[in-house]
């Protein structure tokens, strides 16, 4: 039997969660191609119900579990493994990334760069890039943004900028602590802080107006950082393209927006 | 482009190929009327019954009567009417067409490329990366930043064309240019390629999946899927498949690089089993 299926008989799961338990064990090897959807629906059950089975489990999501179950097929069968796996296993944690996302959050946060409080946006390290990004599309777009690349900076800055503004501040690690401050000050002010992180437990979550998390990891490789903050490109272009569809709408016809911010 | 009254219902009937259809007139809708069902189905790469069944799940009785719709929508056609497909724009949509671009473009990563790629890594050959500015600049540096957390030394980031001609003329055949490109045809990317091509610098480039001059001048060239746009002169084309796939080679790579050294430590610790 598979390690993973072993692991799961060994938890106390509900009715529900044995079922599809039982449907992957006697579907193999059919069912680790089914998709979400057709799999709730064949079970009579919901989505989400798949999602936290799976969860469970310790993986973060549907679509890798599929992955780790397929791997650990193959490390049964050995001889058809092929290397390029790693790319299916991206992926899978790509595609989780986008299940779990929260539309109407992010097309709140989409409203409130594209309105015209003044947008600051902070990232450092390998952060620092996908804050370019963003600011970098937002000024193409002309909606004008602020890159802050500095920690002392932006220690410095939320005490001077003004109660309208936006902070949005990426930040993947946990050292997160370091930034307490600034969000403290930000919340005392009523600066609009919009967080985006994958840190599930960060203590900065409390402070925030918005906290957005993905589900990268923190990895280091002979320490150091090798996070490919891929989930947290995704999220920014997931803005980026609210902020374009803004910009359209509001190109042919001043006030279709209004409904989104 | 041209509307076509089409409801949640209907676009969730559409097959995932159905939808490539779909997204093919969207994109083109001009051309799509004055092409033959065969022309359709040789440039989507379907055969001509899926566009036919896709025809009749949009309430049409055949691909006469699509065009002869989308002909009439496209003279209807007036600023408010853009405006309202844009509103009918559908978050999920969006999400949709991301992540089979990025899908795409995980699926044109081969092993043959990966390969190919991780002996010039190995190598410790230096490694000349071109950062044309702007946006695809910060490709760049993501690739950068990945190689050296991952311990690659030697690479070197060129960020003036002429500078970057300067070193190409000077260097040793023993290197490796990358070249980003999100159009595949920008003038001084080409021209760098062109130069490292007349010195017999190996080139890895990454441009998109369509028929261009950097992807041609390449020894590996690695290809994704995206949709070109810009606003009034500057591009905003999405760049997350290329962040994908820059993560894609590295993470392949790191694991090689593990699984090498695991291999090589058990070849000298345990002789006898292999």
């Amino acid at each position: 039997m598979i390690p993973l299926f072993e692991k799961a008989h060994q938890l106390h799961l509900t009715d529900t969660e044995e079922e599809i338990l039982k449907y992957f064990e006697s579907n193999l090897p059919s069912s680790v191609y089914t998709n979400l959807s057709d799999l709730s629906a064949s079970l009579y059950t919901s989505n989400a119900t798949i999602v936290r089975f799976c969860q469970k489990l310790g993986l973060k999501g549907y679509n890798e579990f599929k992955y780790q179950v397929r791997k650990e097929l193959k490390q049964l069968h050995p001889q058809n493994f092929r290397t390029d796996d790693l790319v299916h296993h991206s992926l899978a944690l790509f595609k989780d990334n986008l299940d779990q996302i929260d539309e109407k959050e992010l097309e709140e946060i989409a409203g409130l760069l594209t309105s015209d409080r003044p947008i600051y946006i902070y990232g450092s390290n390998l952060s620092s890039l996908a804050a370019k990004y963003l600011q970098t599309v937002l000024n193409t777009l002309d909606y004008p943004c602020i890159l802050v690349e500095w920690r002392r900076l932006l220690n410095g800055l939320v005490h001077e900028i003004t109660s309208d503004a936006v902070l949005f501040i990426i930040t993947a690690h946990g050292d997160a602590r370091r930034y307490l401050s600034v969000f403290r000050k930000a919340k005392a002010r009523g600066t609009i802080t919009i967080l985006l992180t994958c840190e599930k437990d960060s203590p900065l979550i409390p402070y925030s107006t918005f906290a957005l998390c993905t589900n990268d990891r923190n990895e280091e490789y002979r320490h150091v950082d090798i996070n490919p903050r891929l989930g947290i490109f995704t999220i920014v272009q997931i803005l980026i393209e609210l902020a374009a569809r803004i910009k359209q709408n509001s190109q042919d016809d001043g006030d279709t927006f209004d409904s989104l911010s | 482009m041209v509307t076509l009254h089409l409801d949640d219902a209907v676009i969730k009937s559409l097959s995932n190929n159905e939808l490539n259809v779909l997204k093919y007139v969207y994109e083109h809708s001009d051309e799509v009327l004055d092409m033959s069902i065969q022309t359709l189905a040789a440039q989507t790469s379907y055969s001509s019954a899926t566009i036919l069944r896709f025809c009749k799940k949009l309430g049409y009785s055949g691909f006469a009567e699509f065009k002869y719709a989308l002909r009439a929508e496209g003279r209807k056609e007036t600023p408010g009417a853009s405006a309202a497909k844009a509103q009918n724009f559908n978050t999920r949509i969006m999400i949709d067409s991301l992540c089979s671009n990025v899908e795409g473009t995980s699926n044109l990563i081969s092993e043959d490329q990966l390969s190919h790629t991780f002996r010039y890594f190995d190598s410790n050959c230096p490694i000349y990366l071109w950062a044309p500015g702007g946006i695809t600049s910060i490709l760049s540096d993501y690739f950068e930043k990945l190689l050296f957390s991952i311990g690659r030394q030697n690479v070197y980031k060129i960020e003036s064309s002429k500078m970057g001609e300067h070193i190409l003329r000077n260097i040793h055949s023993e290197s490796l240019l990358i070249l980003i490109s999100t159009t595949g045809d920008f003038g001084p990317t080409v021209r760098l390629g062109k130069i490292a091509r007349m010195n017999n610098v190996p080139i890895l480039s990454i441009t998109p999946y369509t028929n261009n001059e950097v992807a041609n001048l390449a020894t590996v060239n690695f290809r994704f899927f995206t949709n070109q746009r810009e606003n009034r002169g500057a591009e905003f084309t999405s760049r997350l498949p290329v962040f994908y796939m820059i993560n894609a080679i590295i993470r392949c790579y790191l694991q090689y690089k593990l699984s090498g050294r695991e291999q090589t430590e058990q070849g000298e610790n345990h002789d006898s089993i292999i």
